[in-house]
């Protein structure tokens, strides 16, 4: 059972940290593409970024490279930075617009707290 | 010429203050060198500030820039820093907070605060480029740190014209380090107080 | 007990820093164990002595963290300096911050208990920083206050800072007002002088102290009047007679209790 109320808190949290940066965030159920939490949410970028994942994660395990650890990032057109957070079973999508948010603070703050507070919403 | 008194106040007033800021003469019978002399018990009055406690600066969303020809040194007190307080939960706020508190209070021209890859997370007057300088100087220091007794998480290294200076943390997350520029060393007392304000400011993270 | 008295004035230029050295002179002289400590930042004490302003004090004392500052030691076994030492230009406003969070004057008075029988503060002028910061500590404020109108008129400030800060809760309390640089030659002195006891009353020292040259002599050669020659000049006296009279307001009895009349022919 994943507690929704911790993830809720959790996206605030993150609100609180990149404020003016947070474009969107979604935390979605790997399996089956449902969305938990978010701000901003996008169905559309959920079942893309499910699949850039599970193809991401088959092809390093293919080439007997390491697997895919915490996150991965995508730096797009338009000033905006795409944070994909692998949770288990659970993903989480954070669009940023890297004009406005420290990529640091995104990496080395919300990214670990986040990590920490999922973990904690699936643990209940 | 005026009919004012000079002193420009009256008796009343005067008689008043005076009721007010004196106490009673003492009789005779006090001599010095009495034996066992009571340390005096006074009542300690709170502290109240005589100015208010400046408020830790937020410094607005930094643009970090490259060095060229860095501006002179504030003069800094000669008196310690007062203790960092970050009195937000923001972790972006404690880090300006952090950055401010170290542009106001040590010697330097530029600081800034990264993770242990070298990532900025706030920066001023230093480029991201240098602040990446961090990333491998600290791995490079994993293996100094091995050594019994090394401490090794401060350090202080000559960039052409200016030095820069870093202390290093780390909690359950990974390692922080805030690093100063400046035009001359900085003292040991200095990464004292940059440290301690790094720990303090790394626990709100 | 160890007394504590600070030396204050609103205004500048009244003589705090003279009469301040010259009574912890005199005080040393009559026997009194004596601390006169600076706490002006411009380190006033140290300017009035030869030999002493280039000495580390309370501003190195916080500067660097340590422990209370040493003394100065001085002719006079019975009087020890605390000088304030070098204080950055750019750092004054900070050094009051930094002596408040160290809680360094009540400490130095702590300290005094079993080594002085008195520690006199030399304060700044103004009403703020060090100086606030000694009114808080002490048991004893002299006002010194110059012969003419604009330090009759500041007065009244000082006193309802005093008054305010009794009301807080602080031990302070005026000992009295010392009339400095008293002249009746010149009819605004005397007026200032007039109005001064008028309104006062007995707050106010029975001993004025002159405007003399010899205050100017002995601060070009920087030691205390006492110490001008071998015979002391006889406005030197006039510290004496302050000094006994500031350990009777205080109810100092000379001496001690065994005291009393000595024979002069057995």
């Amino acid at each position: 059972m994943i507690d929704t109320k911790v993830l809720d808190l959790a996206v605030q949290d993150l609100r609180n940290v990149l404020r003016d940066g947070l474009v969107a965030t979604d935390i979605w159920e790997r399996t089956a593409g449902l969305s938990l939490a978010g701000y901003n949410q996008q169905p559309v970028a959920v079942a893309l970024f499910t699949r850039i994942t599970t193809e991401l994660e088959s092809s390093l395990t293919d080439s007997n490279f390491p697997p895919l650890a915490r996150y991965y990032l995508l730096d797009m057109e338009g000033n905006h930075t795409v944070a994909v957070v692998n949770h288990g079973a659970l993903l989480q999508g954070i669009l940023v617009d890297n004009k406005r948010a420290n990529l640091g603070i995104l990496i080395s703050v919300a990214i670990p707290r986040m990590v920490e507070a999922v973990a904690r919403a699936q643990a209940r | 010429m005026t009919a004012r008194s000079v002193s420009w106040t009256d008796a009343a007033s005067v008689a008043q203050l005076l009721t007010r800021a004196s106490s009673p003469r003492r009789n005779a019978g006090h001599s010095f060198g009495s034996a066992g002399s009571v340390a005096l018990a006074r009542p300690i009055p709170p502290v109240a500030p005589a100015l208010a406690p400046a408020p830790v600066a937020v410094a607005a969303a930094v643009v970090p820039r490259a060095i060229t020809v860095p501006p002179p040194s504030r003069l800094k007190s000669q008196f310690p820093a007062p203790r960092l307080v970050q009195t937000s939960d923001n972790p972006s706020d404690c880090l300006d907070a952090l950055l401010a508190w170290t542009l106001d209070h040590q010697r330097c021209t530029g600081a800034f605060i990264a993770d242990d890859n070298g990532l900025t997370l706030a920066a001023h007057g230093i480029s991201e480029a240098h602040v990446s300088l961090v990333g491998p100087l600290l791995s490079a220091l994993v293996s100094v740190r091995m050594i019994p007794g090394i401490d090794a998480t401060a350090g202080a290294l000559w960039l052409g014209d200016n030095m820069m200076s870093w202390v290093e943390t780390r909690n359950e997350r990974g390692g922080f380090c805030l690093g100063t520029v400046g035009s001359e060393p900085l003292s040991s007392r200095a990464f004292e107080q940059l440290k301690d304000a790094l720990e303090i400011t790394v626990r709100r993270l | 007990m160890t007394l504590s008295i600070a030396f204050t004035s609103l205004k500048g230029g009244v003589g705090k820093t003279t009469t301040a050295l010259n009574c912890a002179f005199a005080f040393a002289r009559r026997g009194t164990r004596t601390l006169l400590v600076d706490t002006d930042p411009q380190g006033a004490i140290g300017l009035s002595l030869d030999g002493v302003s280039e000495r580390a004090g309370l501003a190195a004392s916080l500067a660097q963290g340590r422990e209370l500052p040493e003394v100065v030691k001085t002719r006079l076994p019975e009087l020890q300096i605390l000088p304030m030492g070098y204080v950055d230009t750019l750092a004054i406003d900070d050094l009051s911050k930094c002596a408040r969070d160290n809680d360094i004057l009540r400490r130095i008075l702590d300290r005094s208990q079993s080594e002085y029988d008195a520690v006199l503060f030399d304060t700044p002028a103004g009403l703020g920083g060090m100086t606030r910061l000694a009114l808080e500590s002490v048991e004893s404020v002299i006002a010194v206050a110059q012969c003419e109108p604009l330090a009759l008129r500041s007065l009244p400030r000082l006193l309802d800072l005093l008054a305010q800060l009794r009301d807080a809760g602080d031990a302070c309390s005026l000992l009295g007002v010392v009339c400095n640089m008293s002249s009746f030659r010149d009819p605004v002195v005397l007026a200032s002088l007039e109005e001064l006891w008028a309104l006062y009353r007995d707050s106010v020292f029975d001993t004025a102290i002159p405007r003399d040259s010899t205050f100017l002599q002995a601060s070009r050669a920087g030691v205390p009047l006492g110490l001008l020659s071998r015979r002391a000049p006889a406005v030197a006296a006039v510290f004496d007679s302050l000094a006994a009279e500031i350990e009777g307001r205080l109810g100092v009895q000379e001496g001690g209790e065994d005291d009393g009349p000595i024979r002069l022919v057995d």
